[in-house]
């Protein structure tokens, strides 16, 4: 795969969630009318089992998360999106981009570069949003004795204190 | 004992249906949308989706109004709607040292590198019931959301790792290792595809308590934490927040971050009994779906005891804890005695009057 093809994917991976419906059926919508597309295996749901690593490093089965997935050919290339949910729409979209990136094609690129950059934009916006709401909530409890605990070794000094 | 089945009652069961139906739907009140339990019931969703083992926060939220708000019920239907859907694959393990936070704080230490977020919680105010919400105003709550959004635009944000308090221990050589149950390398076991045996793989332990039943879990550990037991815990950390999930995909091979998904991590310390070696404290870990701060505690509690060399107490027993804390099959066969057993109890009927009979003729032969 070229490069450039996964970036755009991946880029796109991590902002869809912020995309309305209408943004990726309008998209879709313009790479079908290209008439280079042809759906490979329509979208489907199923799942996937999530693991996480223990402290100790033990990995475990966390839970089944659902997914949903599709497969979608441009001129001989294969994409296939996986997203979390039932997300029919997104996983189309998502394997069209990998296939579309592969195939090359500037103004299609543009397409999808175009809405990529204005998600990026709003879940950035979204995220950045979340995050202040939580460090409004960042506490620093006074103790009536003092705490004599070195977190030196975790690489980030105690702050000093007034 | 035999189980013997019963036939009919078929329009009777139907319009047993249907009266629940206008239990839930025949007030005068309107219809909740899943979008709303979704969002504005998100800890019965995110219990919903711990319990049923299965993250879906929409189908969550469907299960749960169809199950009128019984979370051991939603979790139920939940679980046997998972069992309609084919496993595509297993996503990579994932380090929580990469989660999204929203909340993360800590009991054992007041100064943690990165600070101490309490995020969204009632934890610190009082438990008054808040008649303003009977009459909620949606233009004011909007707004007070928009203020919120508007006083808090001038911070900065957070950065995107915090350090784990219990590295800190554990370089600090003040963490006991934890050594596999069975004492070897173990696989990596999955409880849905594996019966579970004892002693059970330190991932199947784990995978049983995550997506155990919240009150039962509840109930063991705080026996454990009341003196049944051994566990004296604090929170080293406590962290809320979002996790990627990473997936090789099928087609290209790559690994990609397909989605986030909530979850509640529980680091709990507790000190090992003196038993002749160095003092060090024991870990017990707790990592479950959506924002569910007591399971999570509860269940590194329970991890914590279900480590103990010799179970002097039920929440030690890893038997007894791990095949009693799931909530759909315990539900389940508790409920299951409301079934006829009209055979059974027949034959038990039958048994106590006959040893009634030779007990009676025993003692007076001539009657």
């Amino acid at each position: 795969m070229p490069e450039a093809a996964g970036d755009l994917k991946t880029r796109l991976l991590r902002v869809i969630s912020a995309a309305e419906t209408g943004q990726v059926e309008a998209l879709l919508d313009r790479l079908w009318a290209s008439g280079r597309f042809r759906i490979r295996r329509a979208p489907h749901t199923g799942l996937l089992m999530a693991s996480a690593r223990d402290p100790f490093d033990t990995s475990f089965h966390l839970g089944e998360v659902l997914v949903s997935e599709a497969q979608v050919v441009c001129d001989g290339q294969v994409g296939c999106g996986v997203i979390c949910g039932e997300e029919p729409q997104r996983a189309l979209l998502l394997a069209a981009v990998e296939a579309a990136a592969q195939a090359g094609g500037a103004s299609m690129r543009e397409w999808i570069c175009d809405l990529v950059e204005r998600l990026e934009k709003t879940k950035g916006q979204r995220e950045a949003r979340m995050s202040r709401l939580a460090a409004a909530t960042r506490v620093r409890f006074t103790s009536m004795k003092k705490e004599t605990v070195d977190f030196g070794s975790l690489g980030d000094p105690p702050e000093k204190r007034p | 004992m035999g189980y013997v089945a019963v036939r009919g009652g078929a329009a009777a069961i139907e319009n047993a249906a249907q009266f629940s139906l206008v239990r839930r739907a025949g007030g005068d009140s309107n219809l909740l949308e899943p979008a709303q339990i979704r969002d504005q019931l998100h800890f019965a969703v995110d219990r919903v989706m711990g319990e049923g083992s299965l993250y879906a926060p929409d189908l969550a939220a469907l299960a749960f109004k169809q199950a009128a708000g019984d979370t051991l019920e939603a979790a139920f239907i939940l679980r046997a709607y998972r069992t309609t859907l084919p496993r595509l694959g297993y996503a990579e393990p994932i380090a929580t040292d990469a989660m999204r936070l929203i909340r993360r704080i800590s009991a054992a230490f007041k100064d943690i590198p990165g600070g101490q977020l309490l995020g969204p919680t009632s934890d610190y105010t009082l438990r008054l019931l808040d008649f303003d919400l009977q009459a909620e105003s949606s233009a004011r709550t909007r707004e007070a959301v928009a203020q919120l959004l508007k006083d808090t635009a001038p911070l900065a944000p957070l950065p995107e790792r915090f350090p784990k308090v219990v590295e800190m221990l554990r370089r600090e050589g003040l963490l006991a290792p934890r050594p596999a149950s069975s004492g070897k390398e173990e696989p990596l076991v999955d409880i849905t595809r594996q019966a579970l045996t004892f002693p059970a793989a330190r991932s199947a332990q784990l995978q049983s308590l995550a997506r155990g039943e919240t009150g039962g879990m509840l109930a063991l550990a705080y026996s454990n934490m009341r003196g049944y037991g051994s566990v004296h815990p604090v929170i080293g950390e406590l962290r809320v927040g979002y996790l990627p999930v990473p997936y090789k995909n099928p087609v290209s091979g790559v690994v990609e971050t397909i989605g986030e998904i909530l979850v509640t991590e529980a680091e709990v310390i507790s000190r090992i009994a003196d038993d002749g070696g160095p003092a060090v404290f024991s870990l017990g870990y707790g990592l479950c779906f959506g924002h569910n701060e007591t399971k999570a505690i509860a269940m590194a509690v329970l991890d914590r005891a279900i480590a103990a060399p010799e179970p002097a107490a039920p929440s030690e027993d890893q038997e007894f804890v791990l095949t009693h804390v799931d909530g759909i099959e315990s539900m389940g066969f508790c409920n299951h005695y409301k079934l006829p057993h009209y055979v059974t109890f027949q034959s038990e009927l039958d048994r106590l009057r006959n040893i009634q009979a030779e007990e009676t003729s025993a003692r007076d032969p001539l009657s």
